[in-house]
């Protein structure tokens, strides 16, 4: 599995992101949803993680899930319209995965996309999330 | 924008930088939870500087008599007075402060960064209006303040000095010498219902002693392990349970006032303080703690319910390390505000079952 650093901050490139730090794995057609290393360090220790029902519908941009922090509440948005099918149930007991493993067990929910094929597209690649990071302060 | 003489050592170590009450200073060096768990199990290092640092000089025991709730005159030197209030006329809190009693008239005011320009103007007016020769000296510019606090806090200083070990709480010595760093001013205190010391001392000589007990094995701590350290023990922050449109008696600040001064009206606001306590009042400062399941935590203004009735509003709300649950400080009205009833808290759209209780929400 590839990955890049920028200013001490990790990507993967076996997947896609956002402008709002998300990352989206697509899986099977499915799309699995999580945040990146940038936002868990933003956010210091997650102490809770506020996960949609299965079932629910979301459009793209729309808040998904809400963190609690140590520090702060922070909104997850949806990278993509579609279906919740499923959610990260270990993060009840385990709210510090989003911590200490943004990419793999600290994912969110799984997503069944409306419209794949056209949005994703308008997702990140891992050099142009890279690049987004460079340029922030 | 005001910032820590320290900030350049806070880059260097990798701290998260941020900006408190006007000053741009660290907020955490890696993990909150493991920084506040260290200074409950082990010791930990803050650096303090942005708080407000005022010298007040020549002749201030009637200056600070007159303007805070808490004697001055009969007390002995080498001993921090505090937590005391400045309070407005309104009877409402402006700052609350710890100073360092020196001697001869001399004093060191500490307050809150967010009000160091208010509180040298009430400084200032105060020694017009009384016609005193007080000089008042803005002291962030030569110094800067660190503490140490922990149950191994102790442990570490004795390695500079078995002496400082000895002093009481709230006692202080002028004038010590750790290891080559000059502190002027060491004391036994602290903010965070641990035992430790804090160190008042200039610039350069606060970024050595910092590195040095780093070095002896206290972990540094940022702002943000310093605000769950305190809600932990239902202490005040200022902006949050106090302002200026909050009097001492509905935030139950018993330990910032002297009931004699204020029976006399003995000082700014005193007697509009000794009515409201005569009259009773109409909201008061409670803690509300939650179900160990809860993960959503209570913010700043979330309001509180009683059925559907809004009785009140959060002040600081936070997740507590040590109880592993949220903790939150709220203002409730009076007539609701019984100890162990169950409230509801409104977070967004949640509405989060809760208990009144009382505070510190730890053991100490």
């Amino acid at each position: 599995m590839g990955e890049l650093v920028v200013k001490g901050y990790l990507i993967l490139t076996d997947r896609l992101y956002t402008g709002s730090d998300e990352w989206v794995k697509i899986e099977d057609g499915k799309a699995r949803v999580g945040i990146t290393d940038y936002a868990q360090k933003q956010l210091k220790d997650v102490v809770g993680v506020d996960l949609p029902e299965t079932g629910t519908r979301v459009s793209k941009g729309e808040p998904l899930v809400t963190i609690d922090s140590i520090k702060t509440a922070a909104e997850v948005y949806a990278p993509l319209s579609g279906v919740v099918v499923e959610v990260n149930e270990k993060l009840f007991e385990k709210p510090e995965l989003v911590n200490t493993d943004p990419y793999g067990e600290g994912w969110l929910v799984v997503l069944e996309p409306d419209n794949l094929e056209v949005e994703k597209d308008k997702l990140l690649s891992p050099e142009a999330y890279a690049e987004l990071i460079e340029k922030r302060e | 924008m005001r910032r820590t003489p320290l900030l350049d050592l806070h880059k260097e170590l990798g701290a998260s930088i941020g900006e408190f009450g006007g000053v741009t200073t660290a907020i955490s060096f890696g993990s909150v939870i493991e920084e506040h768990m260290s200074v409950r199990t082990e010791a930990g290092v803050f650096d303090l500087s942005h708080m407000s640092l005022i010298s007040v000089k020549n002749d201030a025991d009637s200056l600070l008599e007159k303007i805070s709730t808490r004697q001055f005159s009969s007390e002995e030197p080498l001993r921090m007075i505090g937590p005391s209030l400045f309070l407005n006329e309104r009877g409402g809190i402006k700052d609350d402060v710890m100073v360092y009693k020196l001697g001869d008239g001399n004093y060191i005011v500490v307050g809150n960064a967010m009000n160091h320009d208010k509180d040298l103007a009430w400084l200032e007016y105060h020694v017009s209006t009384l016609g005193l020769s007080t000089s008042i000296e803005d002291a962030n510019e030569e110094l800067a303040l660190l503490a140490l606090q922990g149950p191994k806090a102790k442990d570490i200083l004795s390695r500079f000095d078995t002496e400082v070990t000895q002093l009481r709480p709230l006692e202080f010595r002028l004038n010590v010498n750790l290891d080559g760093v000059n502190v002027r001013i060491l004391s036994r205190s602290g903010w965070t219902g641990e035992d430790g010391f804090e160190f008042i001392l200039e610039h350069g000589e606060a970024e050595l002693l910092f590195k040095k007990l780093i070095e002896m094995g206290a972990k540094p701590c940022g702002l943000a392990a310093r605000d769950s350290l305190r809600l932990e023990m239902g202490y005040y922050l200022y902006g949050h349970e106090i302002g200026e449109s909050i009097n001492p008696i509905e935030a139950r600040y018993w330990m910032g006032i002297d009931f004699d001064k204020l029976s006399k009206g003995s000082c700014v606001g005193c007697d509009v303080v000794y009515n409201v306590y005569r009259k009773g009042v109409d909201k008061v400062l409670i803690g509300l703690r939650f179900s160990k399941k809860e993960r959503t935590i209570p913010r700043q203004g979330s309001l509180i319910y009683v059925d559907d009735e809004p009785v009140g509003h959060v002040t600081s709300g936070g997740f507590s390390p040590v109880l592993k649950r949220p903790v939150a400080l709220a203002f409730v009205d009076a007539r609701h505000a019984l100890m162990g009833m169950r409230v509801h808290v409104k977070v967004r759209n949640k509405l989060l079952k809760t208990k009144i209780v009382d505070y510190p929400f730890i053991n100490k």
